[in-house]
């Protein structure tokens, strides 16, 4: 009885904190003239929709945006799985050295390293373009996904690789065959808030993008001040449904992944 | 088949054992016996390629393998859990090592010999079963037969019986040794329990310390224990000054007569014999003896000692 009371207060503790939002917002985004006190709006109308939809730079910063978060997403797991899986499963030289800077930019300031690194990536010729906004957005996601990451390697006994390799199969298998399964849920809340943390960056991108790089949080701050509040509530939805479609593209691989395991 | 020679571990500076010579002959199973902690699992792991030895050489058919990494040496070690893939199916778990190891068959020849073998150990019918929906010793059978479908040279156990009860232990013991004898293959296998240790083997080796202590066939250590503490983890028997007397060669005679004074501690049933736990102490020892008279907890006997040398049947 209790249990089912707790399920649903936390159900709709979620729906006003998260669905409630958003679907207000889509209402907003659809209506015209819509004020308080009125309970219902006047009019429906998708004059808000049109407007994004004309602008030629949102479609493209859309896909900066998305391609941006992808790309830091893959990233990630490339530098953050082998290394979360050395600092569990292994025993480095420096372990707690390597965990502190890995913690250093929750710690620091990162707009303190970013103008550090602008130089140096002026010098470099990355500057004003994706590749330095992505290497940049490894600052502030890096450390997050080695955490999580590593938190999912410390729950999986170092037997499994052994077993694996003890049967004669080469530590790739034993990495993709037998701890990656075991790894999915940590795998997912780490894409998910990587490409949320990097979704939500304004400041290094606009640093380091130097006008160039247009994301979606840098076309939508300058929005906000817009009168028209239908176009800054789509926009907003538009925002909102980023990470839906990024865990739908998630999702898939996994499903793809899932049916390359089982073969035989 | 297996030679080791003068083999050690040490982290840092603890040794965990040393001066180890063991030789397996090919088709034998030897048991390597000892209590805990005495490196057992630390010199199977090391056999096996998973930790490294201190010292020494280890040949596998007369190859010497010593740094060869442990998915390139001819063994497979199973561990005291079955460790089964949880994510692949009961089939899929027996291919395993087949499909991603260093023999390459083709897909149609894995699924028939890997089917062949879930037949042999009578788990067919279980194939597209995830490991969490069998019970612990079909987890265990499926784990010998995906290490069996590798045709390791030598197979390592550890333990694998430790964690399932006390009869399911019994029966799959006497079937998995049944299995390896008539599959021909050769194992070491690692045990704390004497009685596995003798069910299950050739030859038996006895370990304490991180030291071999005695090496033979199971009755010859149980007859003729080499010292102390190989007899009092693998025999039964009184040391009388400086001998051991196996409990074949005592008796209880009573309260008048007899050599040593006892007293009865418990009872034990076993194989349709009695048998009665006594504490010596003028000899600061226990032992087990049989007997057919019923006796009392705390009743005071006396020991009675064939001496050596005397005919053992009057
Ligand atoms: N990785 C390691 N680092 C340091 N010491 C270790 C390591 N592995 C094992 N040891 C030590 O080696 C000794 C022997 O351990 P081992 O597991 O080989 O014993 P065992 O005979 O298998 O015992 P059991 O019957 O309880 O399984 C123990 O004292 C243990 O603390
Ligand atoms: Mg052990």
């Amino acid at each position: 009885m209790r249990k089912k009371w707790t399920k649903i207060l936390l159900s709709s503790l979620l729906f006003f904190l998260f669905i409630f939002p958003v679907l207000f917002l889509f209402f907003k985004s659809i209506t015209f003239g819509w004020n308080w006190p009125d309970i219902l709006p006047h009019t429906l109308n998708l004059r808000a929709w049109t407007v994004i939809f004309n602008d030629p730079l949102i479609y493209r910063s859309l896909f900066t945006t998305v391609f941006i978060g992808v790309v830091v997403v893959i990233l990630n797991y490339l530098i953050a799985l082998p290394a979360a899986y050395a600092l569990s499963h292994g025993n480095p030289r420096g372990k707690t050295l390597i965990e502190t800077i890995l913690l250093l930019p929750i710690l620091v300031p990162v707009l303190a390293i970013a103008m550090g690194l602008h130089l140096v990536m002026i010098r470099l010729g990355i500057a004003d373009n994706t590749a330095g906004v992505i290497l940049i957005h490894l600052l502030p996601t890096l450390p997050y996904a080695v955490r999580v990451l590593k938190a999912g390697f410390d729950r999986i006994s170092p037997d499994w690789v052994k077993q694996s390799r003890t049967i004669g199969t080469s530590q790739a298998a034993a990495f993709f065959i037998v701890l990656l399964p075991m790894m999915l849920p940590s795998i997912r809340s780490a894409g998910i808030l990587v490409f949320v943390i990097s979704l939500s960056q304004y400041v290094l991108t606009a640093i380091i993008g130097g006008g160039q790089v247009t994301t979606l949080p840098l076309l939508y701050y300058p929005f906000f001040n817009s009168a028209n509040e239908a176009v800054v509530a789509g926009f907003s939805v538009l925002f909102a449904a980023l990470p839906i479609l990024f865990l739908i593209l998630m999702e898939s691989s996994i499903y793809l992944y899932k049916q390359w395991l089982h073969r035989l | 088949m297996l030679k080791l020679r003068q083999a050690a571990k040490k982290y840092e500076d603890q040794v965990i054992f040393s001066n180890i010579d063991i030789a397996v002959k090919a088709g034998d199973i030897v048991s390597i016996l000892g209590p805990s902690g005495c490196g057992k699992t630390s010199l199977l792991r090391c056999i096996a390629g998973l930790a490294a030895f201190t010292e020494g050489e280890l040949f596998i058919d007369s190859r010497e393998v010593t740094r060869i990494k442990a998915e390139n040496r001819p063994v497979v070690l199973m561990f005291q859990e079955p460790l089964l893939f949880p994510h692949l199916t009961v089939l899929q778990n027996a291919i395993y090592g087949m499909k991603h190891g260093k023999r390459k068959l083709s897909r149609k020849e894995r699924i028939r010999q890997a089917e062949e073998m879930l037949k042999k150990i009578e788990m067919f019918e279980w194939k597209d079963r995830y490991p969490s929906q069998l019970s612990g010793g079909q987890q265990q059978r499926v784990s010998l037969a995906r290490a069996l479908l590798l045709q390791p040279s030598l197979l390592l156990l550890d333990e694998p019986f430790s964690s399932l009860d006390a009869h399911l232990r019994h029966s799959l013991r006497i079937w998995v040794r049944d299995f390896l004898k008539q599959e021909g293959v050769t194992a070491l296998f690692v045990t704390h329990d004497r009685e596995e240790a003798a069910v299950m083997s050739d030859r038996l080796i006895v370990m304490k310390d991180g030291k071999l202590q005695q090496e033979g066939e199971p009755r010859e250590v149980y007859e003729q224990p080499l010292n102390k503490d190989v007899a009092d983890f693998m025999s039964d028997g009184l040391h009388l000054d400086g001998e051991f007397y196996t409990a074949s060669s005592l008796s209880i005679s009573g309260s008048q007569a007899g050599t040593y004074q006892g007293i009865i501690e418990h009872p034990l049933f076993a194989y349709g014999y009695t048998f009665y736990r006594i504490k010596i102490p003028e000899l600061e020892q226990s032992v087990v003896v049989r007997s057919d008279e019923v006796r009392e907890e705390g009743q005071q006997v006396s020991i009675a000692v064939q001496q050596k040398g005397s005919a053992a049947d009057d």
